[in-house]
């Protein structure tokens, strides 16, 4: 597993976000929010499991009011995050919070379970990984691997890789296939595209024959990598401290 | 002087970006303002009302720091507490680091009646210093230690104040290799967990060492590490140091008595 060990300026003075933690608080509405797109933020009933120290950490850091917050669509900059559970209960939406105990898992592992509009569960397996930033791992049980700074279209199809890459070079030639995995019956894969994508591109991907389920993760992060301001000038500095940079 | 300031690359203009900031540099004011307003209750409610404590001394008249030290102190004391009460603060580069850049650049700029302008540019430089810090040591507790939240906190607001206050590139290097020397080695050993104890604390030290380091370097002083050396000693200081030392509550502030008192009062007993 590999985390992103990249920043932009804005990671670095930014995001504003609600309190106290980077890590418990921001990157646990970040997780919501990766999660509320399995239902377009409309859930009809939430269960958040945590594992490892967040097991015994979650209730005093709010980490469940934050997951809470993300899935019903709060930004982490959101005064109502620290009421979110009671807002979703008014709301009709269950929410259920609880333990759990994982073999081999990122000490700051959250699954979040969703029942849809539909009443379909769909379930996300992600980590807190520290300073705000995220890891999603699986997406009902398929890997996603994708840190939330980048659009990406996730989901299950039963065409095979070639079969597939042609059925995308009929909807958008950019359109990138990042992995590809057998999954017994079916095929996981993983979109991206150097530019935003939008839930067009996603019912295009949904409308192929063969595809079982798809879904857009948008990016959560305040920029995405591909808007990253250029460190060249600070980098330079650095390296040649005797020059001056004027500006 | 304008570092990491090349919008080129990311398909917005100068102007858009400088926006950006502005609004983080909004959002800092904000959040002193908020924490100097009222008592904020925090979630863990371990060490509260202290901003409110040094707004009334600092009024007293009885400093013993000088008006600016104590208005720093009491600044990133009521960021922090905002913080900690889950209000809206600017992470920089942590949440749990949020007050030492507001209170030290806001504060001294304020004082010193620098334009907004100004600020805002600085701010770019000490995020560049962030950047170079992460991308080549750590800025979280858990990684490195305190030393990479709050150090690089300070680290990154004595090269905002260098640079607000005209130094040129090799005087922002030598302000942040010293505030990093500073502090280098200091472990992340918050109580029950809560970023409260020391977090709170720690960021009044990391923001008066900011202003320190600035005016050391402002005045000539060489660091004699260069600040890429010191962000290597940052890095290998962050490795060694055990890992019951970095936000795992299992030694310093974090295992003393009174700690794993409040601590089972929270969670309950360890087992």
């Amino acid at each position: 597993m590999t985390y992103s060990n990249s920043f932009d300026i804005f990671d670095i003075i930014g995001p504003i976000m609600i309190g106290p933690s980077s890590s418990h608080t921001a990157g646990a509405v970040r997780i919501g929010l990766v999660a509320g797109q399995l239902c377009d933020y409309k859930p009809k009933e939430i269960t958040v499991l945590f594992h490892g120290s967040l097991a015994s950490t979650y209730s005093f850091h709010k980490t469940d009011v934050a997951v809470v917050a993300g899935v019903t669509g709060m930004k982490v900059d959101d005064e109502r995050i620290r009421d979110s559970i009671d807002i979703a209960r008014k709301g009709e939406i269950k929410v259920n919070v609880d333990k759990v105990n994982l073999e081999n898992a990122h000490p700051s592992t959250i699954i979040i379970e969703i029942l849809d509009q539909n009443g379909k569960k769909q379930v996300l397996r992600s980590a807190t990984i520290g300073g705000g930033n995220i890891y999603i791992e699986e997406v009902n049980g398929y890997r996603v691997d994708t840190d939330g700074k980048q659009d990406c279209i996730v989901g299950l199809t039963t065409q095979k890789r070639p079969e597939f890459e042609m059925q995308l070079s009929g909807i958008d030639e950019k359109l990138e296939i990042v992995s590809f995995a057998d999954q017994g019956e079916c095929y996981s894969f993983k979109l991206e595209k150097a530019s935003p994508m939008d839930g067009r591109m996603l019912q295009k991907v949904r409308d192929l024959p063969g595809t079982k389920e798809a879904f857009l993760f948008k990016a959560v992060m305040a920029l995405t990598e591909k808007e990253r301001v250029s460190l060249g000038h600070a980098r330079s500095l650095l390296q040649n401290p005797r020059r001056t940079i004027a500006g | 002087m304008v570092i990491a300031f090349d919008a080129e690359k990311s398909g917005k203009t100068e102007a858009e970006v400088f926006e950006y900031m502005k609004q983080n540099y909004v959002a800092m004011r904000d959040s002193i303002q908020k924490g100097l307003e009222k008592e904020n209750d925090l979630l863990g409610n371990i060490f509260k009302g202290n901003a409110a404590k040094m707004d009334r001394f600092a009024k007293s008249g009885r400093s013993i720091c000088g008006v600016t030290v104590t208005e720093i102190v009491k600044n990133a004391l009521a960021v922090m507490e905002v913080n900690g009460s889950m209000g809206k603060i600017v992470a920089c580069p942590t949440a749990g680091s949020a007050g030492t850049v507001p209170a030290a650049v806001i504060t001294v700029a304020e004082k010193n009646s620098v334009p907004e302008e100004k600020v805002v540019r600085a701010l770019f430089t000490g995020a560049g210093i962030g950047v170079i810090i992460a991308e080549n040591a750590s800025i979280s507790g858990a990684v490195g230690g305190c030393q990479a939240e709050c150090g690089s906190a300070s680290a990154m607001a004595a090269a905002i104040i260098t640079d607000m206050f005209d130094g040129d590139s090799d005087q922002v290097l030598s302000a942040v290799s010293l505030a990093l020397g500073n502090v280098l080695g200091m472990v992340c050993d918050p109580v029950a967990g809560m970023v409260e104890i020391p977090c709170i604390q720690r960021n009044t030290i990391a923001a008066v060492n900011a202003i320190i380091c600035a005016e050391m370097a402002l005045a000539g002083v060489d660091s004699v590490i260069p600040a890429d050396e010191m962000i290597g000693a940052l890095k290998e200081v962050g490795d060694l140091m055990h890992v019951s030392l970095k936000d795992t509550l299992g030694a310093g502030i974090s295992n003393t008595p009174t700690a794993r008192k409040i601590e089972e009062r929270f969670f309950g007993k360890r087992d």
